[in-house]
């Protein structure tokens, strides 16, 4: 079956902030605009860059880099730590912005929204309202990039095409001359292995995978998978449906200095686990922990438990048997604890040797009194060491914290 | 260039809910331009955040509305 491009009006919206973090940071400090500036998680040499601000990508500075990488590019490089409050605070000014603007605003990352417009006269002044608002009440020097396309990954597409301060559109009209000059790679969720793929069906360029039947792409990429490529490169929708959370985790990279304190770290994160999964109304019947150590070496498990946990306690527990069966007891570079299997925590089942309902009363009360005096006002004494070492962290395309 | 942690206490003065001046170490600073005003909670309290600058010296500000103190977090000059 060959279908044509959608003949309907783009309406949908991708709106995406340029270099979010480095942008807000030379919002609020204006002696760094203009500066090659990084946003790292850490300002070590092995810290690893989150965001570079436009003029350090100009000079070839990328975010994953490490930063002493960043700094041999540009010894003069700026590096600050990330400030997860500003960021949150500029997400939700612009969140309530574009709700003046659309019905529905979606947002898919700490600095991506996605929305629709209603008129189709006027999407194009609208767009341009909104940027200008932008400057006016968020900040002058932050910039967003605009895609408008009858779908929501084409308007992503055309949201990346322009950096920074683009707006493109994709429609019926000029489609070709834009999958024209771009390769695959450019798509977003093509990388080297799809576009492997691809080439292996003799699909070589964006046209091609346009024009490309759906028995072909079927065989590139293996079932449905491969339909909803074609619907979504003819401009039809795929991706509306909201995903529903499936693991409630958290990480810890130690610095040298903490990385033999594994079960300090595990009660910290298992204390933000349990803290998260509660406040969503949620328990959970499965742990996975996944642990890294500094030579390289990669051990994780996970396991089903009849045991419905939410209790911070309960999680820690299960996480330090899994611990004991690692075969990495010594210097952790990482550590992971994540929980899944979730349902309601509105019915909670009886245990004979366990009192539930007295459990849960307790972890309402803990949560109440950290809620009102601060995060970890009351905590185990176990992670004591390491209170103020995991830092606050927003994590990519987790909104949870914010919303 | 870096940024110096300084965590003092000093006295602002307000106009229309933004700080237009504060007086540190006993030299009066006149904020000339504001560059982010963000808030938080420690807490239940309620923290304001004002990302400031007087002149070339940039300062980072903490108004902890329950009981109603400024603190000058930060500062950052281009100058050090």
């Amino acid at each position: 079956m060959m279908r044509n491009f959608n003949k309907s009006k783009p309406l949908v919206v991708h709106l995406d902030i340029n270099s979010c973090f480095a942008t807000i940071e030379q919002q609020a400090n204006p002696l760094l605009r203009g500066k090659p500036i990084v946003v790292a998680a850490y300002n070590f040499p092995g810290g690893c860059i989150l965001t570079a601000s436009i003029e350090a990508k100009k000079l070839g500075i990328k975010t994953g880099m490490r930063v002493k990488d960043g700094k041999l590019i540009c010894p003069k490089l700026i590096v600050l730590i990330p400030d997860p409050n500003k960021y949150r605070v500029v997400h939700k000014k612009l969140y309530n912005l574009l709700s003046k603007f659309s019905e529905k605003v979606i947002p898919k990352s700490i600095d991506e929204f996605v929305f629709k417009l209603i008129n189709p006269n006027t999407y194009f002044f609208v767009i341009k309202e909104i940027k200008k608002r932008i400057k006016l009440e968020i900040g002058e020097w932050i910039t967003v990039s605009v895609g408008i396309s009858t779908n929501r990954y084409l308007a992503k597409v055309a949201a990346s095409l322009i950096k920074p301060d683009g707006l493109v559109e994709i429609n019926k009209d000029n489609y070709q001359l834009v999958f024209s000059k771009l390769k695959l790679t450019d798509l977003t969720g093509i990388k080297k292995r799809n576009e492997g793929r691809l080439k292996s069906v003799g699909i070589k360029t964006v046209l091609d995978f346009y024009e490309s039947p759906i028995w072909k792409l079927k065989l590139a990429f293996g079932g449905i998978t491969g339909l909803y490529w074609h619907t979504r490169l003819h401009g039809y929708e795929v991706d509306d449906f909201e995903s529903k959370r499936c693991m409630f985790g958290n990480s810890y990279a130690p610095p040298f200095d903490k990385s033999n304190m594994p079960l300090e770290i595990l009660s910290k994160l298992c204390q933000k686990t349990g803290f998260r999964l509660r406040k969503a109304n949620l328990k959970a019947n499965g742990i996975h922990l996944a642990l890294e150590a500094r030579d390289g070496n990669f051990w994780h498990m996970g396991k089903k438990i009849s045991k419905e946990l939410f209790e911070s306690g309960d999680i820690y527990k299960e996480a330090v048997k899994l611990l004991i069966l690692s075969p990495i007891k010594t210097s952790f570079k990482n550590i992971a604890v994540s929980v899944f299997d979730l349902t309601e925590k509105s019915i909670l089942q009886l245990e004979i040797f366990d009192d539930v309902l007295r459990k849960e009363d307790l972890s309402k009360s803990l949560d109440k009194i950290n809620e009102k005096w601060g995060n970890f006002y009351i905590h185990p004494a176990r992670m004591i060491k390491i209170k103020e070492s995991i830092k606050d962290r927003i994590s990519f395309g987790s909104l949870d914290q914010i919303y | 260039m870096s940024t110096q942690i300084i965590g003092e206490k000093v006295n602002v003065i307000l106009a229309s809910k933004t700080p237009v001046s504060l007086s540190w170490r006993g030299r009066d600073y006149k904020i000339t331009k504001i560059g982010l005003h963000h808030n938080l909670y420690e807490g239940k309290t309620l923290i304001h955040i004002f990302s400031v600058l007087s002149g070339t010296l940039f300062l980072k500000l903490k108004f902890n509305t329950k009981n109603l103190e400024w603190t000058l977090l930060e500062i950052y000059d281009e100058k050090f």
